[in-house]
């Protein structure tokens, strides 16, 4: 390759300097693993929902060894919490949130994860003694998923947000290749994990040199 | 009849034709063609602006020959995609940043349960209410085709959305190409300042994003952009049939594209006035007059047929008039109030607050997905001071060589500028008779500037042509910033979706 001119040497340090500076720090910190999220957070209508000795059930979750901790928000202060999660095949655990959280607290409550990938699985929060926690759920049509909020076993009228996360926290970086196999699901062939890796680093390292070399087209005579 | 064997000429090959594309060409090409590739990958499905009533629309016209209607019908969608909407979560999970698409195998494996138990041949049952049943159908006839092709080799939806958005990122490229030839018509053998206005197209954010979806805004903006470049070419080089012609059929493919294309017609007449002023026609070549005419009842004879048949009062779902309320001093008052503070004599704003940063900044530059994706604040500020910047520079080299642009140059400066008024005035009367006729939505974002992505590229490459010494530096630096908003926004959608 000749010599590369004034500007598109300009153009190859900004960019460089962009992706040291902005760049690497975005794709290196640590940040929260997000497995599923069976109910999401409601964009508009907040609604609360009750918990007390009743328990309050997301039915059809997918659980699996990559979800060890459920996340949920408290809207006001509350009692403690026992959550319980099930699935096919006998799996079960417990995690306990204590008492005396604020409002618009987010938890994020570890217990023991599914050996397998489980559907159909079940998690379950009910008020660990006295009084009734206010968890935040959502009402309209467009926060309802494919789980379903039910109160002692019947379906409610407000869906609690619920997400399964893996803990503890990875960087970007670091989840290169399950991100990758994520964006592949219900793509054709031959988009899979891989393939999109490699069209990635094309993207950010291929794209940037051939905008220089193309800058460079004056002084090479192109 | 015989023939003379130079007509017999063997076609070019595929290898001499690429060869014969510039280097710098062929690598934005390129840019383009893996940045729009890497977002329709990036992106779930049916999360691209108003996407799903898109792909239902290309559908419904494969499956039928027939658009949807915008008001009634036997589905909004085909009760596959009705299924990865509603069953897999693909509504809710969009704008909602909180929602992720279905990650795993156990969900392909349920939606492929779902669609094993619908009759076969449902596609068709897509015929409404689809809003988007207003739109012409010219683009979704050019999707047509990758959705029969993967149909025909057995693809389940999932599939035929990615080849059909793949297959839409052409229109990206093909727009890259006619920016390059449009700079090339005012850089002529300037190089730098030619590459520069290009790669603003191909470096875009917004561009790139919704070149990868399936959407009649890359139509549009590929419309406009090889209508930029016919109609320079016509002031340039004055008339003659093809030079009429072309940006005729173009002008029209834009109207068959999207409500939005009208405005192609108000920039042709524009460059035919602007050709004539500059070089009158000559009285006796036939040929002009008659190619200069054939352009003329192209457009009369589909605008006539077209109001003749009553379709133009139901073309683009009846909104192809003025309204009720409509009052020209309103309507500068609030395009007034759009840029600047209101005067003392003028009525508030209609509509929600909105002005020059939500268009120009903050949706043209960076919202990706359904506008719930967006770089940090300070970035916008940055784009906002650096557009201020360009436009100054614009103003410092008009000022500096006013007197040889406007001798030499006036029909290429008036062509530009009209391009530019006409798409953005238009966006405006579309924007001001939606408040006035009771809504609430503006109807006017960033995505809708992109036909004017080249006009603004080219105003870059004359800053970077004008300052000779720090204009390639400074072109430069500005290209730099677009490569790292380009990915930055796709870093932002993946951890969006899939972290």
């Amino acid at each position: 390759m000749r010599r590369l001119g004034g500007p598109a040497l300009a153009y190859l340090l900004v960019v460089l300097l962009g992706g040291l500076f902005v760049g690497v720090p975005f794709a290196t910190r640590d940040r929260p693993q997000v497995t599923s999220v069976p109910i999401a957070r409601p964009t508009h209508t907040v609604a609360p929902v009750a918990v007390g000795q009743e328990p309050v059930c997301v039915e059809g979750v997918e659980l699996g060894p990559d979800a060890n901790a459920v996340a949920i928000q408290a809207l006001s202060a509350g009692p403690a919490l026992r959550v319980d999660v099930s699935g096919p095949g006998g799996y079960a655990a417990s995690a306990t949130v204590p008492g005396g959280y604020r409002g618009g607290t987010g938890f994020t409550v570890p217990f023991r994860a599914a050996p397998r990938e489980l559907v159909g699985g079940r998690v379950c929060f009910r008020a660990d003694g006295e009084g009734t926690a206010q968890l935040l759920g959502g009402t309209t049509d467009r926060e309802l998923g494919t789980a379903r909020t039910t109160v002692g076993g019947q379906p409610a009228p407000v869906q609690l947000a619920v997400a399964l996360r893996d803990l503890p926290q990875r960087s970007l970086l670091g989840r290169v290749g399950q991100l990758a196999g994520r964006a592949s699901e219900l793509r054709p062939w031959p988009v899979v994990g891989w393939v999109l890796v490699l069209l990635g680093v094309v993207v950010v390292i291929g794209a940037p040199l051939a905008v220089a070399r193309g800058l460079n087209g004056r002084t090479t005579g192109d | 009849m015989s023939v003379s064997p130079s007509r017999l000429r063997p076609a070019p090959r595929l290898g001499t034709l690429l060869r014969g594309i510039p280097t710098p060409l062929k690598l934005l090409l390129l840019v383009g063609l893996v940045l729009s590739w890497a977002w329709s990958l990036a992106m779930p499905p049916l999360q691209g602006f108003d996407e799903p009533d898109h792909a239902a629309y290309a559908i419904h016209l494969a499956t039928t020959g027939h658009p949807p209607s915008p008001s009634a019908g036997n589905g909004s969608h085909p009760p596959a995609m009705t299924v990865m909407l509603f069953g897999l979560g693909y509504s809710p999970l969009k704008g909602n940043k909180d929602a992720r698409p279905p990650f795993s195998k156990l969900d392909e494996q349920a939606y492929e349960r779902y669609v094993d138990q619908l009759p076969a041949s449902t596609d068709s049952q897509s015929g409404g209410p689809n809003p988007l049943g207003k739109n012409p159908p010219l683009y979704y006839a050019y999707e047509a085709v990758p959705y029969w092709i993967s149909r025909a080799l057995g693809a389940e939806l999932p599939a035929q959305l990615t080849w059909m958005r793949l297959w839409s990122s052409l229109l990206f490229l093909g727009t890259i190409a006619c920016a390059w030839l449009a700079a090339g018509e005012v850089f002529r053998r300037s190089q730098l300042p030619r590459v520069v206005a290009t790669a603003v197209v191909a470096l875009q954010p917004v561009a790139g994003y919704l070149g990868g979806m399936i959407t009649t805004d890359t139509a549009l903006m590929l419309g406009m952009t090889a209508l930029l470049w016919l109609t320079l070419r016509l002031v340039r080089l004055g008339f003659s049939p093809a030079r009429v012609i072309a940006p005729a059929i173009v002008a029209l493919c834009c109207v068959l594209v999207h409500g939005r294309g009208v405005a192609a017609i108000a920039v042709f007449f524009l460059a035919l006035l602007i050709a004539f002023l500059r070089r009158p026609l000559p009285r006796h070549e036939r040929a002009i007059k008659v190619g200069l005419c054939a352009g003329l009842v192209v457009l009369g004879v589909v605008g006539g047929a077209l109001v003749g048949s009553g379709a133009l009062s139901g073309l683009y779902g009846g909104e192809l008039n003025f309204g009720a309320t409509f009052s020209v001093s309103r309507l500068l008052q609030q395009t007034w109030e759009f840029y600047l503070p209101p005067l003392r004599f003028m009525s508030p704003q209609l509509g929600p607050h909105y002005g020059f940063g939500d268009l120009y900044v903050q949706t043209y530059f960076g919202s990706f997905a359904s506008y719930e994706v967006g770089y940090s604040l300070k970035y916008y500020d940055l784009i906002q001071v650096s557009l201020v910047a360009i436009a100054i520079g614009v103003v410092a080299v008009l000022v500096r060589r006013w007197e040889t642009l406007s001798r030499e140059r006036w029909w290429q400066m008036a062509l530009l500028a009209g391009f530019f008024v006409i798409v953005v005035g238009f966006l405006h009367l579309a924007s001001y008779r939606a408040l006035a006729n009771g809504t609430t939505d503006p109807l006017i974002t960033g995505r809708y500037l992109l036909p004017i992505t080249a006009v603004i590229g080219i105003a870059l490459g004359t800053c970077v042509a004008a300052a000779r010494r720090i204009g390639p530096y400074l072109g430069a630096v500005a290209l730099a910033g677009l490569t790292l908003l380009s990915l930055s926004g796709l870093a932002l959608t993946v951890s969006r979706f899939y972290s």
